[in-house]
């Protein structure tokens, strides 16, 4: 293995990190200290985030004391605090919660399997995309909740119809990601894996699941926001349980303080998700940073 | 090596290559070059079998495992870290994971890129890439490597010094190469032999130009040799030609050509 390849120091490396390390006493930052500023820059940005929001809501309260707005129906954060402390303590709240959650996690999980199979088919047999595609382009062309009454009518106002209403919503989103992301496959890694001489086993495993795993991951935040779309809406239209229920009941009742409560929850719970999906996502697609 | 007798080929209706004969012995190192769009990558991928010929035959000597490509782009997946994809090709021939992990490790050392093998393609350069891919195909110690194109991409002094690499591979593993290049320069360093491709439709070889420099080469050398310059006017006037003049003359060239070799 002499040879001059072996020991000629390869000339285009240097991109790598260690330079950085050796210029710690020159004015070029380092790794380190860039990642810090970087972290001092989040803090700054979230603290000012934090005192915006926080100015808005002593704005709401004051302007709500001193009746610039009618305190009946524009509520105060004081109002709300005191409605969601409520509904905690003498728990009324969770049958609700677990009724939204149940539907509206069912109708992801279901809609992305369903989704991620059928965008599957659908982009590796052009007869099934063929089938399909009309179909899906006309679903997701209509805002999916209309079919809200229809699912009731169909499946009672239970829980199902939540669940199912969610799916809907999700599976088409998560089948076009699949269909387009196997589509737009690109036809190189295929090339080069076929000369490697590997079969559809080593095209699935290596290219395909891969593809379509991130193009899943990254639509994942938009699914979240669909699936609890899906089950509060079916919520408003029938049922006797969840957080949809509650807010039509508040509305009902003019209760604005209830209403805020509630927005404020599902706010909360999305971003939760929101949150759990991007450390998902960021740990899965890691290989997407440069 | 490889034989290539009368093929024919186009994609749908569209005739792309018309009774195009090649040989290409084993050890030698040999370069198509033609006008954009002659069919020249369709020759080598008729060879690995990515695409179907119409008509005619193509012969190995060595079984299909044994044949390494290296494509324009660097076609490295993703989603791997780069010792997966260096490894790849000896993981599909059923190796166990870590002796291909290994091996992949020696030939990104090799490649000079030790320590790299953690990351993803998309946090290296286009040269690192292009060793990386080159590190990939000749893993699993390929007999006949074909190349399409392969250092279009890079600017000129990091495409000197993978092709420095390269070159020292091939010839101490005595490699037999098809090389597909537009860059009449490139193709007369690198070859032993440099086949003229006329321009299609119903493409074929028109001429062959013999390139008698010693190896093992030196990049910079070879190009200040006065055969060199004598090889590159007369692969120059032949390809204006095949441009310009249709494929008799430069067929008449080719005869010429052979006559007086």
């Amino acid at each position: 293995m002499t040879t001059s390849t072996s020991t000629q120091p390869p000339v285009d490396v240097q991109a790598g990190a260690p330079i950085a390390r050796t210029t710690r006493h020159v004015a070029v930052p380092t790794a380190s200290a860039s990642r810090r500023s970087v972290w001092r820059r989040r803090v700054g940005v979230g603290a000012r985030r934090t005192a915006a929001i926080g100015l808005l809501l002593a704005a709401w309260e004051a302007a709500s004391r001193a009746g610039v707005v009618d305190p009946f129906t524009a509520s105060s954060p004081s109002a709300v605090g005191e409605v969601l402390a409520g509904l905690f303590a003498d728990g009324t709240i969770w049958p609700h919660i677990e009724a939204t959650f149940t539907a509206s996690l069912l109708g992801l999980a279901l809609g992305i399997v369903a989704g991620v199979v059928l965008g599957t088919v659908a982009g590796l047999f052009r007869p099934v995309a063929e089938l399909l595609e009309p179909v899906m382009v006309l679903l997701s062309a209509v805002p999916r909740v209309i079919f809200a009454p229809l699912l009731i009518i169909w499946l009672g106002i239970g829980v199902s119809s939540k669940v199912a209403l969610a799916f809907l919503l999700v599976a088409v989103l998560v089948f076009f990601a699949v269909y387009g992301g196997i589509q737009d496959t690109d036809a190189r890694l295929i090339d080069r894996i076929r000369t490697f001489g590997g079969g559809t086993r080593v095209l699935l495993r290596e290219v395909y699941v891969p593809a379509i795993t991130g193009r899943v991951l990254g639509n994942l935040k938009i699914a979240v926001g669909f699936a609890f779309t899906g089950a509060v809406v079916g919520e408003f239209v029938a049922s006797a349980r969840g957080l949809g229920y509650l807010l039509m009941f508040a509305q009902s009742q003019y209760n604005a303080a209830l209403v805020f409560a509630l927005i404020t929850l599902i706010v909360v719970f999305v971003l939760l998700l929101f949150a759990l999906t991007g450390v998902v996502e960021r740990r899965a697609l890691r290989w997407r940073t440069r | 090596m490889l034989h290539i007798d009368r093929l024919q080929l186009g994609y749908g209706q569209a005739p792309v290559l018309h009774d195009l004969s090649l040989q290409v012995p084993e050890g030698q190192f040999a370069s198509l070059v033609g006008p954009s769009g002659c069919g020249k990558s369709s020759v080598l991928r008729a060879v690995v079998g990515l695409h179907e010929p119409d008509d005619g035959a193509i012969e190995l000597d060595v079984d299909g495992r044994d044949v390494g490509f290296l494509f324009q782009d660097d076609a490295l997946l993703p989603w791997r870290s780069v010792r997966h994809n260096v490894a790849l090709p000896l993981l599909i021939r059923g190796e166990a994971k870590r002796s291909a992990y290994e091996q992949a490790e020696l030939w990104l050392e090799r490649m000079g890129l030790v320590g790299f093998g953690d990351r993803f393609p998309q946090q290296l350069s286009g040269g690192q890439r292009k060793r990386v891919a080159l590190a990939q195909t000749l893993a699993p110690r390929p007999r006949l490597l074909l190349m399409d194109e392969p250092f279009a991409s890079l600017d000129a002094i990091v495409r000197r010094r993978v092709t420095d690499d390269l070159l020292a591979w091939v010839e101490r593993d005595d490699i037999t190469v098809v090389l597909v290049t537009h860059d009449l320069e490139e193709a007369l360093t690198l070859s032993d032999r440099v086949h003229l491709m006329s321009a299609g439709p119903y493409a074929d070889i028109v001429a062959s130009y013999e390139v008698p420099l010693p190896r093992p080469r030196d990049l910079v050398a070879t190009r200040t040799d006065p055969r060199f310059g004598r090889l590159f006017e007369q692969l120059w006037s032949g390809l204006a030609e095949v441009v310009d003049g249709g494929t008799d003359a430069a067929a008449d060239t080719a005869r010429e050509q052979e006559s007086a070799a």
